[in-house]
């Protein structure tokens, strides 16, 4: 796998950013340090791996769709996955499912990154089983802060 | 032109009298495979050749030269687009880089953009091309969708009923008189004589219809049976709109009725939201590289002069300004979704629901199963639906804890549905007083005594107004 801090490309699939520190807004809540991220347009993935990974301290895996998330496992289980909702070949939807019948995985929070934040979609995303839901276009320098927030209140969550 | 039909991902035409600019273009599209886009290309020299190339095979694009031997000028967009009307027009031309009115009058005709030939590189050329495909079939779903809802919105309008009291006749359009089983031609007719020409049971339907109006209802439910020549009936249910004018006494002096069919009424609906959630989707995915780019740019300060980064900030803000109209255009919030925003308050639950809970438990449930709580009055409320069995459940583990009889979980969560939108109500049992109980979430809704609900999906349960806690 290579790691860089630029998007995956059509082709190859997925790429990583190195986390370079721990955001300070973090501190006091369970730690999310490694994100997997499946977005297929390939500029919005540019941004999300840069404002994860150079604004928010984050170890960041790019994929361009939920099929290449799910080829990660299992040499790599991360903290939480980010994914859109509309990907080719495997959608968020789909990706989310097979994610929770796998026993390596079913336990790591998926949050949604989508346009389609209508009250019908989001009642289908969280029946589903998401964590949270990120609505597109979003903020890059807080991006960070919503996804360690959804992710100490899934763990909170947990029975 | 074998190869136009092969399964390349993107297909182009190329129309190109210039063979050296061909050429060009072709090995340009061919080494931008290496960068993970793949184009076919056919070349073609002229108009008739074009024509004959996008009857026989289908393209994603079009790459046109405006100067051909057998045709010129930028009507040749129009002609290729009522030819080709699924493919996107790019017109690369060395006319003029920079005419900014040749520009706009090759848009205007139909192209999706337009390339200089001069200073043409792989990455310019591939990103134009894919963006107008991408832009195409984004406007061609579009207007396929909202063909599609008109249809339907045409089908739902099953006719429509004007009448008078004082005129002794009501006027029928549409495809009301088939409905009512009314056999006239005209659009007008007595209302004596529609009721005289209506089966009995249409007859009653219109009599209870008419008192339900006369009482003042602006919205009617009917189900009126068609009937064909052999005399067998087909169900139809049926939402009269009304718009009822009345004198100072009340009495009714004009009524306008809108019939249309429940069922198509669901299939229209869907119909929009689809079409709404497709286009917020395309129209807030290059707003998400645009604000996200932006956002980069500013955090990126030291790299930016003050003029730049308050130009950067400037755009940053029409950006979201442009969201928002979405949002409101769109009818879907640009905040991010607030529903697993959990913000702990401090409620009691009280009589109100306690008398809903016990009212909706089962018959068998024992008294001790029953919940005592109580309530205390705030300022906000949230309006809860619950599932019935999720609450009996929700309801037996509470009380088992709040009575040590079992387990040792601290909290419970309630899937809820907001107005629509699923939600959890989280109920956590602080140990030491048990019959507080600290929740979250929130909503902003009015205050209101728990009711027999129909949850979204269509089980049964309870709606529930709960005071929050300030």
């Amino acid at each position: 796998m290579t790691r860089a801090e630029t998007p995956p490309n059509r082709s190859s699939g997925r790429v990583s950013a190195v986390a370079s520190s721990a955001t300070a807004a973090t501190a006091g809540l369970p730690r999310l340090g490694r994100v997997v991220v499946a977005e297929d347009d390939p500029d919005i993935c540019a941004v999300v791996v840069l404002a994860l990974g150079r604004v928010g301290g984050l170890e960041v895996t790019a994929c361009a769709d939920g099929r290449a998330v799910l080829d990660l496992v299992p040499d790599l289980v991360p903290d939480l996955y980010l994914l859109d909702v509309m990907m080719p070949e495997m959608d968020g939807l789909e990706t989310l499912r097979r994610l929770e019948l796998d026993p390596r995985t079913a336990a790591v929070p998926v949050i949604f990154m989508t346009a389609r934040v209508r009250p019908t979609e989001l009642e289908t995303y969280y029946r589903m089983g998401a964590a949270g839901v990120i609505a597109k276009p979003f903020d890059p320098l807080t991006l960070t802060h919503h996804l360690q927030r959804l992710y100490a209140e899934s763990r909170h969550a947990e029975p | 032109m074998q190869e136009l039909c092969s399964a390349q991902p993107l297909q182009v035409l190329l129309i190109e009298d210039n063979s050296a600019d061909a050429r060009l273009v072709r090995a340009l599209l061919a080494e931008a495979e290496d960068r993970g886009v793949a184009f076919g290309v056919a070349w073609v020299t002229g108009l008739d050749a074009a024509l004959d190339a996008v009857g026989r095979c289908r393209f994603d694009a079009v790459l046109l030269d405006l100067g051909l031997p057998d045709a010129r000028g930028s009507d040749l967009i129009e002609t290729l687009h009522a030819a080709a009307p699924e493919a996107a027009i790019i017109v690369a031309s060395g006319q003029a880089a920079d005419d900014c009115l040749l520009a706009q009058a090759i848009i205007r005709k139909g192209a999706e953009d337009f390339l200089p030939k001069d200073g043409l590189s792989v990455a310019l050329l591939a990103r134009t091309i894919t963006t107008a495909i991408e832009r195409r079939r984004t406007t061609t779903a579009l207007r396929a969708r909202t063909a599609q809802l008109e249809t339907a919105l045409i089908d739902a309008r099953i006719g429509q009923l004007s009448w008078v009291p004082t005129s002794p006749e009501a006027a029928l359009a549409g495809d009301l008189p088939r409905f009512l089983g009314v056999a006239v031609t005209g659009a007008r007719l007595s209302m004596r004589r529609l009721l005289r020409q209506v089966s009995g049971p249409v007859r009653q339907s219109l009599y209870a219809a008419w008192r339900e109006l006369a009482a003042g209802a602006d919205r009617l439910a009917v189900v009126l049976v068609e009937h064909d020549r052999s005399g067998a009936g087909r169900g139809h249910d049926l939402l009269i709109e009304t718009v009822v004018q009345r004198d100072a006494g009340g009495r009714i002096v004009r009524l306008d009725a809108l019939v249309r069919d429940t069922a198509m009424i669901g299939h229209v609906e869907r119909l929009e939201a689809e079409m709404i959630t497709h286009l917020g989707h395309e129209l807030r995915t290059p707003l998400t590289t645009i604000r996200g780019t932006l956002g980069l740019l500013a955090h990126g300060q030291d790299a930016l002069t003050v003029p730049a980064r308050q130009l950067v900030e400037n755009a940053i803000a029409n950006a979201e300004r442009i969201d928002r109209v979405i949002g409101d255009t769109l009818g879907s919030s640009t905040d991010q979704p607030a529903s697993r925003r959990f913000q702990p308050r401090r409620v009691a639950l009280g009589p109100h629901l306690y008398d809903a809970l016990t009212a909706r438990l089962p018959d068998n449930a024992e008294q001790a199963d029953r919940p005592n709580l109580t309530l205390t009055t705030t300022s906000r409320s949230l309006e809860v639906m619950v599932d019935a069995a999720r609450l009996r459940r929700a309801v037996d583990c509470l009380f088992a804890q709040l009575h040590g009889r079992a387990g040792r979980a601290d909290r419970l969560a309630l899937e809820v549905s907001l107005q629509g939108a699923v939600a959890w109500l989280k109920l956590a049992l602080p140990a030491t007083t048990a019959h507080d109980i600290e929740w979250a979430n929130a909503g902003n809704l009015e205050t209101a005594r728990p009711r027999p609900a129909v949850i979204p999906g269509g089980t049964t349960g309870l709606c529930i107004a709960v005071p929050l806690a300030a």
